[in-house]
């Protein structure tokens, strides 16, 4: 039979909630089974997160917090994340033991990391006892005026200020008294002059039916906005205003979305008007995105029923970052310059083991794809004024080269003010850089995948924010998305003409292609195929299109990498790929083409990913056979269809092509020197990497 | 650890307290920040570690830390039958 402690391990190897659960659980069990110290020696033998984590809950338990300290620095993730939670037991350690420094450092770093709103409620009271060495940046004074209660988003809020260096204080209106408070003088208002004026309504506060008139639209946009002016003239605050996000429940099931004068739409149209109307000093929330990307629902019924609360206590913290994200903005406190590492941040892999070919960095790597669009992320984020700059231990040749000649790189070096790629620590590479560009650590947030750079650079220079981020680039755009360091009050004139220029020519896109033949949709998508022979550097790719490819495949022949290897030999074969780019994505290496030399070309593979079947590349890849065919003074071209169960697409594709019968079965013949090359225009651009 | 460990720890966390030692009768007058937005954090907070929602009349009838462990009794789904 199972000893108790084996038992609980099990318990711990198969997680079913939250880490944090899972421990709880297993707690529990511990001590009801009387086992916690015989389970603390049996974990000792364990790796992982949450092993470390039960053994330092158990140590704390038998041995106080002050031998479980060391535990608790063992719990990372298996990507060497810090976790918010061990942090916080960290810290209440260092912060009853007079190590302050400490433990603001490890509740900054905590709440830098995206955290939810109980994890807030467990730092809540420790991150008010550190307030005098949390505050760098003097007061703020938040209004908070709504028709909700407001108690809780106040602790949130204040956890987030203290965090941001801001020492925040609030005035809570009375409880469902926000016309009062914002028009009518004498109020509370006035007389504590805050510099930010947060009103929170949600849709239960505009009266409208669930079939409304243009008159009740207009009507609500009117009283909100008599109530910013309340604001704007009693104080001389910023006022942050909360768009109103539509209920969840609707009886006409969709429907009265789709009708102007449905609620919903009409919800939408409020929101819309209000944005138009906003003179400077207001900033809109848009709450109705928030809660579509929130995780969990944007309000919650029974808290809303018992306790008056609005959004859900899971949002809080979503709503919070916003508001904080405007208030930092106003003051000026908002970082500005993103500092970036390269190997396994902005790319997977090592440039300088791995080589160009070797790094994940665009398709057809899952992971490289994401690595491609993290990048796109980051270039849009230039043109709205952000500043990337590349703090690297590598060599400079290493780094730049990826950015001058990989394929699939969105970034390019002028997209950086900045490139320290050198093997100097990087703390005094930034240090430098912080020098020679005339601005502040404290606008800087450094992105670095590697544990051990990231303590470093916390260490050497504590105003440089740098997160918990493993690398994983969709976790980067999140961490970025969720804690809003880089945001601005607005967008400059020059921002919104440029995106209203693209907006224009996506509109002139769709409307061309709603009436258009396929000739203009193929033009339209302004392709670019570059192409070459089968070389070291592509064979992995090809090897990979040859043995998963189905639908478009003539032959469905699959090869073994030596098998591809051994054809890499432009005296007897003719071993072509094709890369496609648009207007709108990089489709990488999707084609393969391979035909045996002699006096009659053999066709032996012919194949193409299925994301760009549909564009008429084949005609592309005809015309390159054909060249090269006519060149060698091949008299034909013959080639087979092989019919398999998934590959009834290319049935048709030689004869479509100009192929005609030989009289074998499915078997083709074109005549090389009486054949004309395909005419494509469709293709915008061609670029040939050949050998020839 | 049973229930009361559980309340326990949730206790010591909201009031930042490693020692707070609470029972059954221990109610709002004995710990000073008790005031009514800790009630709500900790009947928020309660819901959460065990996966479970108190019903909405509930919330203003505890009156210590007893009458929380008795609605944990109830909304936890295996009950002892006698």
């Amino acid at each position: 039979m199972a000893s108790p402690e084996q038992l609980i391990i099990s318990v711990l190897q198969r997680p079913t909630t939250t880490p944090r659960k899972t421990v709880e659980l297993a707690m529990h069990l511990a001590v009801e089974a009387r086992c916690e110290r015989a389970l603390e020696e049996r974990l000792a033998d364990h790796r992982g997160m949450i092993a470390a984590w039960a053994r330092a809950s158990l140590v704390e338990r038998l041995d106080g917090d002050i031998v479980a300290e060391p535990f608790w620095e063992r719990v990372v993730t298996d990507r060497g994340c810090e976790v918010p939670d061990a942090l916080l037991k960290r810290a209440r350690v260092a912060a009853r033991t007079g190590r302050r420094d400490d433990a603001v450092a490890l509740l900054t770093t905590a709440l830098n990391c995206g955290v939810d709103y109980e994890f807030l409620t467990r730092a809540e009271a420790l991150v008010w006892k550190c307030k005098p060495h949390l505050v760098t940046r003097g007061t703020v004074r938040i209004a908070l005026v709504g028709s909700s209660t407001t108690a809780l988003l106040r602790s949130v809020l204040q956890c987030l200020c203290l965090r941001d260096g801001l020492d925040p204080v609030f005035y809570e209106a009375p409880f469902g008294a926000y016309t009062q408070e914002l028009i009518f003088d004498g109020a509370g208002l006035d007389a504590f002059a805050p510099d930010f004026t947060f009103i929170l309504l949600n849709w239960r506060d505009l009266a409208l039916p669930h079939i409304c008139t243009a008159a009740m639209v207009d009507n609500e946009v009117a009283r909100v906005l008599t109530l910013w002016q309340g604001a704007l003239k009693k104080t001389k605050s910023r006022v942050i205003h909360a768009s109103f996000v539509p209920p969840a429940e609707d009886p006409y099931y969709g429907l009265s979305s789709g009708r102007p004068e449905g609620r919903i739409a009409s919800i939408h149209a409020v929101n819309a008007s209000l944005r138009l109307e906003a003179p400077d000093r207001v900033s809109v929330l848009d709450c109705e995105r928030m809660a579509e990307v929130h995780d969990a629902s944007w309000e919650d019924p029974t808290q809303w029923s018992s306790a008056k609360l609005y959004p859900s206590t899971s949002a809080l913290p979503t709503l919070a970052e916003q508001v904080l994200s405007v208030v930092r903005a106003d003051r000026g406190f908002n970082r500005k310059l993103l500092l970036l590492d390269l190997d396994n941040t902005l790319w997977g892999g090592i440039i300088g083991e791995d080589g160009l070919g070797g790094i994940r960095l665009g398709p057809p790597s899952a992971q490289g794809e994401r690595y491609q669009h993290l990048q796109s992320y980051l270039k849009a984020l230039t043109t709205r004024g952000v500043l990337l700059a590349v703090v690297s231990k590598n060599n400079p040749d290493d780094a730049a080269e990826v950015f001058l000649r990989h394929s699939s790189t969105v970034l390019r070096l002028e997209d950086f003010v900045a490139f320290r790629a050198n093997w100097t620590e990087k703390a005094r590479n930034i240090q430098s850089l912080a020098t020679d560009l005339r601005l502040g650590l404290d606008s800087f947030i450094l992105l670095d995948d590697s544990p051990s750079e990231r303590r470093a650079v916390r260490r050497e220079l504590s105003d440089v924010l740098v997160p918990e981020i493993s690398g994983e680039p969709s976790e980067t755009v999140a961490w970025l998305e969720r804690t809003l360091h880089l945001q601005t009050l607005r967008l400059t004139a020059e921002d919104t003409a440029r995106t209203s220029s693209y907006a224009a020519a996506n509109q002139a896109h769709i409307l061309r292609l709603s009436s258009a033949s396929m000739d203009d949709f193929l033009n339209e998508l302004q392709m670019q195929i570059e192409y070459g022979d089968v070389t070291t550097e592509t064979v992995g790719r090809v090897t990979q299109l040859i043995n998963k490819t189905n639908q478009f495949n003539l032959t469905t022949v699959r090869y073994s990498e030596d098998d591809v290897r051994e054809k890499m030999n432009p005296a007897e074969w003719f071993f072509r790929w094709y890369r496609v780019r648009d207007r709108y994505a990089d489709h990488g290496l999707v084609a393969v083409l391979l035909a045996r030399k002699g006096p009659d070309w053999d066709l032996t593979q012919w194949l193409m990913s299925c994301r760009v079947i549909g564009r008429n590349i084949e005609a592309f890849m005809l015309a390159d056979l054909l060249c090269q065919a006519k060149r060698a003074g091949a008299s034909s071209i013959r080639g087979q269809f092989v019919p398999t169960s998934k590959n009834h697409l290319v049935k048709d594709l030689l004869p479509r092509l100009g192929f005609v019968p030989d009289g074998l079965a499915d078997g083709y013949v074109l005549d090389v020197q009486a054949a004309p090359i395909p005419a494509c225009s469709f293709i915008a651009e061609s670029h040939s990497c050949a050998a020839i | 650890m049973n229930s009361l460990d559980s309340v326990q720890s949730i206790f010591r966390d909201i009031f930042d307290d490693p020692d707070l030692e609470i029972d059954a009768s221990t109610s709002p007058g004995d710990i000073a920040e008790w005031d009514s937005v800790a009630h709500l954090k900790i009947v928020l907070a309660l819901e959460d570690a065990f996966d479970g929602q108190f019903s909405a009349s509930d919330l203003t009838e505890f009156c210590n830390v007893g009458d929380f462990l008795r609605a944990l009794e109830n909304t936890n789904s295996t009950v002892p039958v006698r």
